[in-house]
């Protein structure tokens, strides 16, 4: 089947971003079909809380009626055992007393890749979903950059794309002044979804929270431990280093004179460690498999670094290390890196690549390499 | 509706199509035929039928979409809640609680329940058919895990107390089951309110296709649990396997639609209807009684008993009115005056008794017909001969007008 840039396939979640996306789409003069993806865990036929699939539904039947509405024909995408893959690996990252971030694994190995697939199958040149990002091309360059509405950039979650797929990309979304436009432009056109919630969550934890999902295969995760100080005082015990995540001050149930919060936690010795708020100040991280949207000219570099979904970014120092790593000085302390959340970096609002944080430094800027 | 000649008095049995049901179904029936678990668009657009009829029927029952199993009617949804159920709670319990006044579909169910090991008690309903729900406290026991009494009786149209029992099996932390045939889409129905945890019902019943219903299956507080009787594809949640029925669903749906926007009118104009019939056969004749007369009954249904009689040779004198004696499920085999020796109305009301119940299309002319012809059907059983003499039963020695009259 010959490929139209004409033809593009949107990925419709149920929410109204992906929902308006589409209309979007239409209004260009797109010829726009629609596939809801949907991975499913593997079945389990016991009791116990088995991950949930992405999808409910409640949201399939939502993307149904969006599609019946704009007049685009909606095809369900089922994907099953790589969805188990990416929660295993999730579940072994908390077990390792790292913070995982699945959301950013699934778009750049199972949602763009079979967005793609199905694009090709029936010749649609581009695929778009509802972030909000945007793609800009000028001449032959592609690249992704931030999202004209801030504080709802999603840009962050592509990053681990493969460069090659960048081409293929559209987000409708990405100029939007703000959600509410998004949800007024939803309403205008008598979208039933435009007051739906944004989900919040991983879409596959179960409905006790990703504890439960950890806990059945990597119940060392969820083993009583020691709480540590910084000096290596005993201050008491933590349900599972699976359950904690650096710079979390909830759930510790310590009293202490000041506050205190996870700087660290060691998997081996199955402890966490806390401390007051300034020990969470990191000046400088380490981060490996890193994926390049454009290969850096040069081995270091000033730009924006942001070390987590909800943190604006800070200005750093990259210094790339070795095959694939990377190393980031901080210009201020950043609060609360956590090793196993994805280490982005942006020039200006340009997204040039990023990868998974394995250590912070809370060494003085002065005393980094 | 029916034949032009016909006066089809037996709703409770079943009810026509109605034909924007019917209109509704189409799509369905033709272009849409697609299997909704198909992932390709044609599976989807029929998807979204069977979404948009969920909603319906559980905008009818005042419950969530996903508390809504579909099944190929009540018998199978009494079925799967009582096996199902019983299953389920193996380990809670072994004891059910229900009446002799219940359909075969939950009689049957629960006296194979028996042969695998459970006990259950039959509770007997008072002369007018109520269970009181004094007598269901009496009877629950720390064993006991399902209590199931029909919201409405098919044969006598009586109303069970279920707000009282649910609330009552609730605050035990024991499960209730309501067969709501004879009751969705004719009386409000709320299983919030009513703390009901499992509902049977079927679309006939209603003005929907036969061979679909539905179970309403409590989703919290609690969220209640059920051994799957129809192991398959697992749809439905995995409840019950096999093919959604595209075209019944979308009629199921449409059907609840209906009732829901018709109920308030339709009540009223159904008592009017049935009071009148009641009134009709209770002024016109002597030797009658009401079953269930003194009990709250269904805007429809009129179980009315004629003495010095029976119902089959009753109705066999009107072939023209489409009635029944008793429960048509009753018919094959057993005893089909069993509701009514359960309230211990007596042999002859028994055997005497009628079940005329009428519906959205019964119109006022039909049941002035229908008074007239009963009543002279009655008067012609009890008394051969009484008023005009046919001429077959004259005697045949002459044929002089006025020869034989005032002779007997």
């Amino acid at each position: 089947m010959s490929v139209s840039p004409k033809r593009v396939l949107v990925a419709l979640s149920g929410g109204v971003d992906s929902a308006v996306a589409a209309a979007c789409l239409l209004e260009a003069g797109y010829e726009v079909h629609a596939v809801f993806l949907c991975f499913q865990a593997a079945h389990d036929e016991s009791e116990a809380p088995a991950a949930r699939s992405c999808c409910s539904p409640a949201d399939a039947q939502d993307a149904r009626r969006v599609a019946a509405l704009l007049g685009i024909p909606l095809q369900v995408l089922a994907a099953g055992e790589t969805m188990d893959t990416l929660i295993a690996e999730t579940v072994a990252e908390y077990a390792r007393g790292r913070t995982p971030n699945p959301c950013v694994l699934c778009n750049a190995r199972l949602k763009f890749g079979r967005l793609l697939d199905v694009a090709d199958a029936m010749g649609a040149g581009f695929v778009a979903t509802g972030h909000y990002a945007q793609l800009m091309r000028q001449g032959d360059d592609r690249w992704i950059a931030r999202a004209r509405h801030r504080a709802k950039d999603q840009s962050y979650v592509l990053f681990a794309l493969a460069p090659r797929v960048l081409d293929r990309l559209l987000f409708p979304l990405g100029d939007m002044a703000d959600k509410g436009t998004v949800r007024a432009l939803a309403r205008e056109r008598g979208l039933p979804v435009h007051n739906k919630p944004d989900s919040q969550e991983i879409c596959f934890a179960p409905p006790g929270g990703m504890a439960a999902l950890v806990g059945r295969t990597a119940p060392e995760a969820l083993r009583e431990g020691d709480i540590v100080a910084l000096d290596g005082r005993v201050l008491g015990r933590h349900a599972g280093i699976g359950r904690y995540t650096v710079g979390q001050r909830r759930g510790l149930k310590l009293s202490a004179e000041q506050p205190l919060y996870v700087v660290g936690i060691d998997a081996a010795a199955a402890t966490v460690t806390v401390g007051p708020r300034e020990a969470l100040a990191a000046w400088g991280l380490r981060a490996s498999r890193a994926v390049w949207h454009a290969v850096p000219p040069v081995r270091e570099f000033d730009a924006t670094v942001q070390i987590r979904y909800n943190h604006r970014g800070a200005a750093a120092h990259v210094i790339l290390d070795g095959e694939d790593g990377f190393r980031v000085r901080f210009a201020e302390p950043v609060e609360a890196v956590a090793p196993g959340q994805a280490a982005v970096v942006y020039l200006g609002d340009r997204l040039l690549g990023g990868g998974w944080i394995d250590e912070s430094d809370t060494r003085n800027a002065e005393e980094l390499p | 509706m029916s034949n032009a000649s016909e006066i089809y008095l037996d709703c409770n049995a079943t009810t026509p199509l109605d034909p924007r049901v019917l209109e509704a179904m189409r799509p369905a029936l033709t272009t849409e035929f697609a299997n909704p678990l198909s992932t390709h668009a044609a599976g989807q657009r029929a998807a979204l039928l069977v979404d948009e009829a969920r909603a319906d029927l559980a905008r009818l029952l005042g419950c969530a979409d996903r508390e809504i199993v579909f099944t190929s009617g009540a018998t199978e949804s009494c079925n799967l809640a009582l096996k199902g159920a019983a299953q389920a709670y193996a380990e809670r319990g072994n004891h059910v609680v229900t009446a002799l006044t219940e359909h075969k579909a939950v009689l049957k169910t629960c006296q194979r329940l028996e042969r695998q090991g459970l006990s259950v008690t039959y509770l007997q309903p008072d002369r007018e058919g109520r269970i009181a729900t004094e007598q269901v406290r009496e009877a629950l026991s720390d064993r006991t895990i399902l209590v199931s009494i029909m919201a409405a009786n098919n044969e006598t149209g009586v109303l069970q107390p279920i707000e009282e029992i649910g609330a009552l099996c609730h605050r035990r932390g024991i499960l209730f089951h309501t067969d709501a045939t004879q009751a969705v889409g004719r009386i409000p129905l709320d299983v919030a309110k009513a703390q009901v945890d499992l509902l049977s019902l079927s679309a006939h019943k209603f003005y929907g296709p036969k061979g679909i219903g539905a179970l309403y299956v409590r989703g919290a507080s609690p969220r209640v649990r059920l051994v799957c009787q129809n192991d398959g594809g697992g749809q439905e949640g995995g409840l019950r396997s096999g093919t959604l029925s595209v075209p019944g669903i979308v009629g199921l749906g449409a059907a609840a639609r209906l009732a829901l926007d018709a109920m308030a009118e339709e009540t009223k104009r159904l008592v009017a209807l049935r009071d009148r019939l009641e009134a009709g056969l209770l002024g016109g004749l002597d030797d009658v009684w009401v079953n269930g007369g003194g009990a709250s009954r269904l805007p429809n249904t009129l179980n009315i008993s004629f003495g010095r009689l029976t119902g089959e040779a009753l109705l066999s004198r009107l072939p023209r009115i489409a009635a029944s004696t008793g429960s048509a499920c009753a018919s094959t085999g057993d005893d089909p005056h069993y509701v009514l020796r359960a309230m211990e109305v007596g042999e002859d009301r028994a055997a005497g008794a009628v079940r005329l119940s009428v519906g959205r299309f019964t119109t006022d002319e039909e049941v002035a017909e229908a008074i007239s012809q009963i009543v002279a059907a009655v008067q012609d059983l009890r008394d051969p001969g009484h008023g005009t003499r046919r001429k077959e039963d004259r005697p045949q020695c002459c044929e002089t007008p006025g020869c034989c009259e005032g002779s007997r």
